[in-house]
């Protein structure tokens, strides 16, 4: 009651009675309003894989009226359902953009890059995250790519365009450099989307062509980090395993976008996926098996701090997100 | 190639210096060291036009060895905590508060467990700096129910006021049951009731001019509205802080220790439920209002940042955490 009293004398917008006027106010002394902060907290997140040190951390992620075609092989407005009982704006998608960086105690390998610093007000903030984290970009010995789609692959590079890691070597899936490097498949580019996509691996990669390494499937990509297969996204769209002692992580990349849809919906094809059958076939395997061995897995698209478990459900699939570990 | 080319290069170099007698350079080699400690745990988000910080207390750890629930066997809690992919043999209980800025106060809801009761938890001061926020600016503080973990950080380890220049609010309920005399002599010597009495009367020593009581109903900061939902406490409160067209209820311990499990297994009843059977009907009375009309939820004891959806699975429940919005 006396915080209606009070309110009403500080803005006068009630009507002040001849009694509150006549006794001075007993408040304490009074103090301007706190301005909102208005910036969210630094998004990074830190676990352990064995004796491994991995920090998730989020480029930011990106909210868009949900293009047409997004999902291709269903009707855009059970696509839109399917979002909205995700909790996503009416009418909107959300994807978010996280890569993740591994410390084995002897290389510093960062897995997928995100955007450069100032791509838009709500992606492009890995670098400002790393520094959060405490992460020198300087440090990181290695870069591993798992497909090079932009939002993969352009943080390699600065907003001004030299190397965000001047230090690292960056790794990319053979089977991936060799489709979109081949002038060829670009030729053959069957819409705008494919036509962006050839041109910005060149923008990005072509004139560091000397400084990629080529990796291949089943190869290991760092210490304990192995290449695996998860081709149908991309030609050479590749998720890894990180095992250090008995731990073991999926880094999943992109075997699905974001898993309120794709996860939920396995058979549904998401515009970006250029072999969606393979695709498909790619994502059901790779889901019973993270469900058998109740594995970790870190998504490239699932939401901050991106990490979770997956179960089965009917026939499709629940991720279920981590529970944050406040003390590390 | 080039780096396997290159550690062998190293490796020669090294091989060479120690037979020339010197030393190979180990900065060459030594990766970035672990950082060895989480994000901050504060994290911020809107309704309508007020801001929100979800803040951290930290993490209780207890090792499992019986069942600390009432009515649920040990086997049946290891089963439900590995359903939730959650340690086997560990308890993890965590504590987070919800600062309010309503653009005209500053309302901190509950304060965490103090200091004194162990290195993780007792977080909220060093999290809310983290945040930016300075204790003094707080102008409201107001408590659920007076169990340690929610009352014990209204003081400092000398037992000065954390928040110097907050109101205290608290259930009048509450504060009648607790201060009651002949209450306290009921509760057998040694129990925790009677533990959490004394501690209870500890906290509030010389504070009755600070402290104002709260009826269920009440407004207890701007647009923040208390909700009867007792039987965890028989004073227990939950909140609704609306703003526009915005929404959340804050559920404080309606599911309380490991709240995860009380999801999934809503009839069971927690060592701190006073009142077991009407902590039930609370539970499922609040969960299916708003699983029902969707409202965003904070709870004290679900993973930071404890905010997110519920929904029905037959006779049980679901948290679906809200996505981490990585810009406000």
């Amino acid at each position: 009651m006396t915080e209606f009293t009070r309110r009403a004398v500080v803005t006068g917008a009630a009507a002040v009675t001849a009694a509150a006027i006549a006794q001075p106010p007993i408040s304490r002394p009074a103090r301007a309003a706190t301005p909102p902060v208005g910036k969210q907290a630094p998004s990074f997140y830190r676990h352990k894989v064995g004796d491994y040190e991995l920090t998730q951390i989020s480029d930011g992620a990106r909210t868009i009226p949900m293009p047409e075609g997004f999902v291709r092989n269903v009707p855009r407005e059970q696509a839109l359902a399917a979002a909205e009982a995700a909790y996503m704006p009416k009418g909107q998608v959300t994807i978010p953009f996280n890569p993740v960086v591994v410390n084995t105690g002897l290389k510093l390998v960062l897995i997928d890059t995100g955007f450069p610093p100032g791509t838009s007000p709500t992606t492009g903030l890995f670098q400002a995250n790393l520094a959060a984290a405490g992460i020198d970009a300087k440090a990181i010995d290695i870069v591993v790519l798992s497909h090079l789609h932009p939002d993969h692959i352009n943080g390699v590079r600065t907003a001004e365009g030299g190397l965000a890691f001047p230090n690292a070597e960056i790794k990319a899936p053979a089977p991936d450099w060799a489709f979109w490097m081949s002038d060829e498949n670009m030729s053959k580019a069957a819409n705008d989307m494919m036509k962006g996509y050839f041109a910005n691996t060149r923008k990005v990669l072509s004139d560091i062509a000397g400084k990629v390494t080529r990796y291949e499937w089943g190869q290991e990509v760092a210490p304990g980090i192995t290449a695996l297969d998860a081709s149908g996204h991309t030609p050479g769209h590749t998720a890894f395993a990180v095992a250090s002692g008995s731990a073991r992580m999926l880094v999943q990349s992109d075997v699905t976008n974001i898993p309120e849809l794709f996860l939920r919906n396995p058979d549904w094809h998401v515009a970006f996926d250029i072999d969606p059958n393979k695709a498909m076939a790619t994502r059901r395997k790779f889901y019973d098996m993270a469900a058998a061995e109740k594995a970790l897995i870190a998504g490239f698209h699932f939401a901050f701090p991106s990490l979770g478990h997956v179960e089965k459900d009917g026939a499709g699939y629940r991720l279920v997100p981590i529970a944050w570990k406040a003390v590390f | 190639m080039s780096k396997i080319t290159r550690r062998a290069a190293l490796a020669g170099v090294a091989g060479a210096g120690a037979a020339s007698g010197l030393q190979p350079s180990a900065s060459a080699q030594a990766a970035a060291p672990a950082a060895a400690r989480q994000a901050a745990g504060f994290y911020r988000y809107k309704i309508g036009d007020y801001e929100i910080t979800a803040i951290n207390d930290g993490v209780r750890q207890d090792k499992l060895e019986t069942s600390p629930y009432r009515n649920a066997k040990l086997e049946e809690v290891q089963a439900a905590l590995e359903a939730t992919f959650l340690p086997k043999n560990q308890m993890s209980i965590v504590f987070n508060q919800a600062l309010v800025n309503t653009g005209s106060k500053l309302v901190l809801l509950d304060t965490g467990n103090g200091p004194g009761r162990g290195p993780t938890v007792g977080m909220l001061p060093a999290n809310l700096a983290a945040a930016g926020v300075d204790p003094k600016t707080i102008d409201t503080i107001v408590i659920s129910h007076f169990h340690g973990d929610h009352i014990g950080g209204l003081r400092t380890a000398d037992g000065q006021l954390a928040f110097p220049n907050a109101e205290i609010k608290v259930p009048a309920r509450e504060w009648a049951y607790w201060m009651d005399d002949g209450n306290m002599s009921r509760a057998p010597e040694g129990s925790n009731l009677a533990n959490n009495h004394r501690n209870v009367r500890r906290i509030f020593a010389g504070l009755g001019d600070k402290v104002t009581k709260y009826e269920w109903g009440a407004e207890v900061g701007p647009g923040i509205t208390a909700m009867d939902t007792n039987g965890h406490t028989p004073g227990h409160t939950s909140f609704v802080v609306a703003s526009g067209p915005g929404k959340l209820i804050v559920q404080s311990d309606v599911t309380a220790h490991v709240a995860l499990l009380f999801l999934r297994n809503p009839e069971w009843h927690a060592g701190g439920d006073m009142d077991g059977p009407q902590a039930v009907r609370t539970r499922r009375k609040l969960y299916d209002m708003v699983a029902t009309d969707r409202i965003l939820l904070a709870g004290y004891h679900l993973p930071f940042p404890a905010v997110g959806y519920i929904e029905k699975d037959g006779s049980s429940y679901r948290f679906v955490p809200a996505a981490w919005s990585p810009v406000l």
